[in-house]
This record gives structure tokens, C-alpha cells and sequence, in this order.
């Protein structure tokens, strides 16, 4: 009759045709057309895999043959016990669980379960494979450690990775390359000692492997509960219609502003155009390879001009750039904006701060008032700014 | 003859007649490398900077060369006269401390007689303090604008900041620093005859120094792949003596003339409703309802229309000898000759003439103004707007008509 493996390919075929009919019931349209078309296409497969499975007895010897009872697979004693159905059992718990806690749980599930699953399968098959156990785990091998090896390497450099960074973020930001120097000299330092002790058993190389792993990720999750120290928020620029640039205090809160783009500024600033002065109320400009100061500035059309601003006054500072003067027609009422924007009160003495800007209009566009670089309470701290 | 050897000899032929092609390519190839007037030629500098970089270049070649040389001789030695023909395995020794400290310090020799003067070439290359000129170039695709801001330039004084496309105009004989930047996607400038390249990126700033030993035109183009035109995107830096760059600035710095023809009046009011949402023409004023001019000038917003941002500016149009992206001539082929092969005396003077009637080249303007897409791939329709954030990258086809098209051109004929 039918065979172990005919009826394991039989059962698939049967289950995607039931999954094809579900499917496209219940979805409809081209996306149910297409699902039913790929699951019934998988049917078509596992059909063909039954048939020879069928076909062939699964390639055992004939029950009738001597060597049944002696020699075949089937005639072999059982192989040891199996993890696979462990792992299977927890995965599908772990579905169950997931379903109905957090996805993570239930994604993590589906992924033990589909690699628990070919595990067992393959183990399963390769165990009959031959009447020679040895052949016969050397044949799993073959199977499965291409696939086994790179898994479990990417997943053990994972939870290294993982573990390592819940340990610098929860670390005190000084004390973070104290620790990164600390590791790498311990990884140098051990390295070194296994490599001068070639006599060194195997199994204490990997005891002392197996304690430090143990000793990150334990450590990593501790960490990693206990949550990242509080990262303090930058706060940078600030765009409006002049208010707040226009003051030199902080009653406005606008130095309560974040910067939304922070990573951005990082490569901002160091590609930095122009680098403002305020020194003994004067402001100066230089810009990038132009020898000596510039009075007035000359920025291009609809480019982004990226500033630094250093405050060598004794006061809290900001810069403010005047984007000019337009007109907006709201509601059929023309009305005049003065946009600007600004850093936030830059600290005295040897304060800096990043800016960028764009202005997309020629300097003609705005003859009343001309864009300027600016420091709000320092008279006379003014720079024009030109667009040709 | 048999099927069989009708093939083989099918095969032969192809197999000759292949290797002939190919012979003749490389010969191409290599003979391409030997014209003594390539507009874009390296190994012709005429400025200081190239001239170092000639002068870096031509040793290590040679250096380069003889080792190449000696390299595939020895290779070639070898492998004729020690090939296998069945003689004895000879005796195998191991080390040769003599040799290996010999192959060991010439190569090192070498390379430290190679290495000092690139690394002191490159520190020179960079130098930028004794700047006589500043401009700023902004790359984007697929043109090239150039700033000059208010400063002594060269001992010209320019007193506002001035903008022009398509043509770098330089003093002869001055220290001049481009500052170049891109407002889209990353491009590279590159005039070979004056220095290296120097990649356009946005948001960051490039320096690269350049001098032009005479006056003349020295031809460049973009070499970082920049999209669908790139190939397209050239520039041209222009020499002029000092008296005859303070002669351009002057007519840069002057607002635009008034149109003095009923077609080019016409035009203008084209300009101003087609051509001025992107293009700006500075002292180009708005229309009060009564159709007089306003006192308010028309700003371009190419802002809201290209990626970008930004569009040649239009003013003095006719004081270029290109456009398109110094890709398409404003001159005659024949007016054209004569500027690209006057002599360095010469040449000041018929440059400044800019376009004149008789030496422009309306067809290729008509062309462009009638369909810039046609002319010069670009994203411009309206589909491919949608796929680039609602701009355009590049000109799109405005769909002018015969009348529209011939009073833009009037128009712009007297853009000097």
C-alpha cells in the first residue's frame, strides 16, 4: 500500500490543494488568482513527489527480499532520541503564545518551527537512508551543516552584536571607550595567549569562549531590560517668521527645539561653507578656501549653505540668518513675511553651533531687506548676504 | 568539400575577419590618443596647475612604462625558454637572501622616487592662499552655473556679486579659486588643459585652483555619471586678459537691455509668461494692468519647478558663444572656427563681440526653444515629474507655437 513517504506527499498535496481553495475564496480577485495559481503549482509538485515516492516504495528493498530482514533501512534498530520534536512542540507554542501577545514572539515561532521542521525531516530521512549509521549521519551532515553552519554563525554574531550594544548604551557615555577599549584589549590580549599556548586543551578554549559569550549576552540582557541611559536631545535650529531669531534671550523656547535631522547635520557638519565670528561684537565670515574674511557673503542660488557659528563673546548667543522679505497672498489678503531661522542660544566664550539654510531666491527678489547673517542684542553684528 | 570543413572554414573566416575589426579599433583607439589639436587634451596643459600635474605624470609614465616593459619581457623569456620539452625536473632550491632583499629594495626605490614628488604635487595642487579670484560653480544636472562674488578679481574689481552659466570666463595669469558645489546629484568638473577633476557634491564645498596661461577657450565636461544627459554636460573656461575680463564684468554687472524691435518686444512679454517662472532676466520688470512696466522686478522661482532649484540665468545670453549646457553653439560654425582657432591676441576681441547677427546660429536656438527635450534627453515630462517629486530635471517641452517661438528668439538675440 502506500508507503511513509508516499503518505507524507500525499498529505501535502492534499493540504495545498485545501490551502489554494482557501485562498482563493477568501481573497478573490488577481491576488487570490495568483495565490491560488503558486499553491496549486506546489500541489502539482508534492502530487509528483508522491508518485514516485509511490512508485518506487521509497526506494526500500521489497518486502519479499531477504535482505528486508536483514539489511534494509526498516530492518535497522531505531537511532537515538531527537531534539527536533522538542523544538517543534516550543515553536508551535510559541505561535500560540505570540498570536495573541507580541508579533516578535509569534514571527520567532514560525521561524523555529520551519527550521525545527526541516531538521526533523532531514534527520528523519537520513537515518533510513542506508543500512549504515555512519553513512547515515554523515549524510545529515552533508545535508544540513551548509545551511546549519552560516545560520548559526550570523545568529551567535547577532546575539554578540546585540548584547554588546545594549551594554554601550547603557553605559555612561564616558565611561563607553573605556569599556570598548577594555574588550578589545581582553579579545587582543586572550587571542594572543591561545595563540602562544598551541598545547592548550580544546575543551578549555571553549569553556573559556563559552563563559565570556555567556557573561555578554547575560550581561547585554540585564542591560537591556533595565534600558538605555537618558540621551540628551540636541537642540539646534530654529525656523519661524522672526520672533523667536529676533531675541536675544531664551523666553521664547525656542531653544526648546530638536533637531528632526539630526543625522543629517552629523554630515552637515563637516562639510561646513562658511564659519561665522561673533568676537568683540564683530562678526566675521570666512568662507571655505577663500583667503582672509568676506563682507558680504556670496552663496548660490537654491544651494544649501552650511554654517558654524562660533561665540567668542562672554554672553549666550544665536545667529540668525534674514531670509529676507515676501509678500503671501492669504485668502486673497497679500501679506509680509519675514522668515529667518536661527540656532538656539549658542553658550559664551568658545560656543559653536551648525546651521544650514537655502535661499532660493536672487537678493533682487528681496530689495527692502536684504538677507543678512545676524546676532540678535549685539549692535552692529551684521553680514549681508548676496545672491546673484 | 564536406559539410564539416564548410563550416570550420565558415568559422576561420569569422574568427579573421573578427580579429581584423577588433585590430582596427585598437589601432583607433590608439592613434585617437596622438591628435595634436583634442579639444580636451590632458598632455596639452595651459595652466599651472595642469602643468604640474604634466609634469608629475610623464615621469611616472615613463617609470611606469620601463618596469611594464621589463616586467612582461622577462615573462616572455621565461616562458620560451624554460617552457617544457621534456627535460629532466632542474635542481629546487629554496631562498635566495641576496635576490629577495634586491627584489625587495628596488621596487621600494621605486616606489619613494614615485611617491615624493605625487605626494608634494598633490600638496601644491591643493594650495589655495595666494587666491587671486574666487568663483563659485555649482553643478547641476545637466549645466553648469558660475558665481563670481563681490571682490577684486585679478585686479578687476567686481562690485556685485555676478552669475553666468555654460562658461567659466577667467582673468589670464591669476590664481583663480573655484569653489564647486551641486545642487541635485554628485557630478565632476573638469577642464583638462587647467587642472584635474574636482567631484561636485551637494551640500559640501570642493575648492580646485585654476589658471589659463593665454586667452582662448578651453573645452571641459562632466565626468561622474549624472543621469540621462550627462554626456551632454560640458563647460567651457574662457581666458581673457585682464582688460578684457574687466570689459566682460562691466557688461555682466549692466541689467538688461530693452527690447528694440516689434518681435523682440513681443517676445519679452513670451518671456515673461512662459520662459520667467524658471529662467531669470535680471532688470526684466512685471506688467502693470495697463501693460506699461511696473517697478517690480519678475523673480524666477525655479524653486517650485525643478529639481534643482535652480536655472541658467538669461541676461546677457548672447555673451556666451554656447548654451544647453555648453553643449549646443550660439555661433555659426564658421564664426565658431574662427573664435576656437584665433590666437591669444586675437581672441579677447572677437569674444566680447558675443553673438552677433550675422554669426548666430538661430537654428540650433529655434530647435532647442521649440522641443529642449528632443534636442537634449532630459526627466521633463510630466510622468517623469511624478517620479521625481513633482520637478522636472531638466527643460520640459512647453509646446510653444511658430509666432512664440520666433519672438523668444528675437528676444533673446538682444540678450547681451
Amino acid at each position: 500500500m502506500f508507503t511513509t513517504g508516499s503518505k507524507l506527499f500525499l498529505g501535502a498535496t492534499v493540504l495545498s490543494i485545501v490551502a489554494a481553495v482557501v485562498f482563493g475564496l477568501s481573497k478573490g480577485g488577481s491576488v487570490g488568482w495568483l495565490g491560488e495559481m503558486g499553491l496549486l503549482s506546489v500541489a502539482l509538485a508534492f502530487g509528483l513527489l508522491f508518485c514516485v515516492n509511490y512508485y518506487t516504495h521509497d526506494g526500500n528493498v521489497s518486502g519479499m527480499s531477504d535482505n528486508a530482514t536483514t539489511q534494509s533501512p526498516a530492518a535497522q534498530l531505531p537511532v537515538g532520541r531527537s531534539m527536533w520534536p522538542l523544538l517543534v512542540a516550543v515553536s508551535v507554542g510559541a505561535i500560540a503564545v505570540g498570536a495573541v501577545s507580541k508579533p516578535i514572539v509569534f514571527k520567532a515561532g514560525v521561524v523555529l518551527l520551519l527550521a525545527g521542521g526541516v531538521e526533523w525531516m532531514v534527520q528523519g530521512w537520513s537515518e533510513r537512508a542506508s543500512a549504515d549509521p555512519a553513512y547515515n549521519a554523515e549524510l545529515r551532515k552533508r545535508m544540513l551543516h551548509p545551511l546549519e553552519f552560516p545560520v548559526l554563525a550570523a545568529a551567535g554574531l547577532a546575539a554578540v552584536i546585540y548584547s554588546f550594544s545594549r551594554i554601550m548604551l547603557w553605559i555612561d557615555k564616558s565611561g563607553g571607550p573605556v569599556v570598548f577599549i577594555i574588550a578589545g584589549a581582553l579579545v587582543l590580549v586572550g587571542g594572543f595567549l591561545f595563540a602562544s599556548k598551541p598545547s592548550l586543551k580544546k575543551g578549555v578554549v571553549t569553556g573559556i569562549c563559552a563563559i565570556a559569550a555567556l557573561g555578554l549576552v547575560s550581561t547585554g540582557a540585564v542591560m537591556a531590560v533595565d534600558g538605555q541611559r537618558p540621551i540628551e536631545a540636541h537642540p539646534t535650529t530654529k525656523t519661524d517668521n522672526g520672533a523667536a531669531c529676533s531675541l536675544a534671550d531664551e523666553a521664547t523656547g525656542a531653544d526648546k527645539e530638536i533637531d528632526e535631522k539630526g543625522s543629517q547635520a552629523v554630515a552637515s557638519k563637516a562639510a561646513i561653507g562658511i564659519t561665522v565670528t561673533l568676537e568683540n561684537g564683530t562678526l566675521t565670515a570666512h568662507e571655505l578656501g577663500v583667503p582672509g574674511n568676506q563682507n558680504p557673503v556670496t552663496v548660490s542660488r537654491s544651494n544649501v549653505v552650511n554654517v558654524i557659528f562660533k561665540n567668542h563673546d562672554p554672553e549666550k548667543r544665536r545667529l540668525t540668518v534674514n531670509m529676507g522679505e515676501f509678500t503671501q497672498d492669504v485668502n486673497g489678503t497679500p501679506v509680509k513675511t519675514r522668515p529667518k531661522v536661527c540656532t538656539t542660544l549658542v553658550r559664551g566664550h568658545d560656543g559653536s553651533q551648525f546651521l544650514s539654510f537655502v535661499l532660493p531666491k536672487p537678493s533682487i527678489a528681496t530689495p527692502d531687506l536684504p538677507y543678512s547673517f545676524e546676532v540678535p542684542g549685539v549692535p552692529g553684528a551684521k553680514i549681508e548676504i548676496k545672491v546673484p | 568539400m564536406s559539410g564539416v570543413d564548410q563550416s570550420m572554414s565558415t568559422v576561420r573566416s569569422v574568427k579573421q575577419r573578427s580579429a581584423i575589426g577588433l585590430a582596427f579599433v585598437a589601432a583607433a583607439a590608439v592613434l585617437g590618443g596622438c591628435a595634436r589639436n583634442a579639444p580636451q587634451d590632458t598632455f596639452q596643459p595651459a595652466g599651472e596647475n595642469a602643468r604640474k600635474i604634466q609634469n608629475l605624470q610623464l615621469p611616472v609614465f615613463i617609470i611606469a612604462g620601463i618596469v611594464g616593459v621589463i616586467v612582461f619581457a622577462a615573462i616572455i623569456v621565461v616562458v620560451i625558454r624554460f617552457r617544457d620539452r621534456g627535460q629532466e625536473m632542474p635542481k629546487q632550491t629554496h631562498g635566495r637572501p641576496a635576490l629577495e632583499i634586491a627584489l625587495t629594495i628596488i621596487p621600494a626605490l621605486i616606489l619613494l622616487g614615485v611617491g615624493i614628488p605625487t605626494v608634494s604635487t598633490v600638496f601644491s595642487l591643493a594650495k589655495t592662499s595666494d587666491t587671486q579670484c574666487v568663483v563659485n560653480v555649482t553643478g547641476q544636472q545637466w549645466w553648469w552655473e558660475y558665481e563670481y562674488p563681490v571682490q577684486n578679481c585679478g585686479g578687476v574689481e567686481i562690485s556685485d556679486p555676478l552669475v553666468t552659466s555654460g562658461e567659466l570666463v577667467l582673468p589670464t595669469k591669476a590664481h583663480v579659486l573655484l569653489r564647486i558645489t551641486s545642487n541635485d546629484v554628485i557630478h565632476s568638473y573638469w577642464i583638462p588643459k587647467l587642472n584635474g577633476k574636482r567631484d561636485a557634491v551637494p551640500g559640501r564645498i570642493h575648492p580646485l585652483r585654476m589658471e589659463a596661461d593665454h586667452a582662448g577657450i578651453f573645452e571641459g565636461q562632466c565626468t561622474e555619471f549624472c543621469g540621462l544627459s550627462h554626456a551632454r554636460m560640458r563647460m567651457d573656461a574662457v581666458g581673457l586678459t585682464p582688460a578684457d575680463f574687466g570689459t566682460w564684468v562691466a557688461e555682466q554687472l549692466a541689467p538688461a537691455t530693452k527690447p528694440t524691435d516689434e518681435s523682440a518686444s513681443r517676445g519679452e512679454d513670451t518671456f515673461r509668461a512662459q520662459c520667467s517662472r524658471c529662467h531669470q532676466v535680471n532688470g526684466l520688470m512685471n506688467e502693470n494692468a495697463d501693460g506699461t512696466n511696473s517697478d517690480k522686478p519678475v523673480i524666477a522661482f525655479p524653486d517650485l519647478y525643478v529639481v534643482a532649484g535652480n536655472a541658467p540665468n538669461l541676461t546677457h545670453l548672447m555673451t556666451r558663444t554656447t548654451f544647453g549646457g555648453a553643449t549646443f553653439d550660439l555661433l555659426t560654425p564658421a564664426c565658431r572656427k574662427a573664435l576656437h582657432e584665433a590666437s591669444p591676441e586675437a581672441f579677447g576681441a572677437l569674444y566680447l563681440k558675443g553673438v552677433t547677427p550675422d554669426c548666430f546660429n538661430e537654428a540650433e536656438l529655434r530647435d532647442w526653444v521649440r522641443n529642449a527635450p528632443a534636442k537634449k534627453p532630459m526627466y521633463s515630462t510630466e510622468a517623469d515629474k511624478d517620479r521625481s517629486g513633482g520637478k522636472y530635471r531638466g527643460m520640459p517641452n512647453l509646446n510653444l507655437t511658430d509666432d512664440q517661438i520666433d519672438q523668444i528668439v528675437a528676444y533673446l538675440l538682444q540678450r547681451k
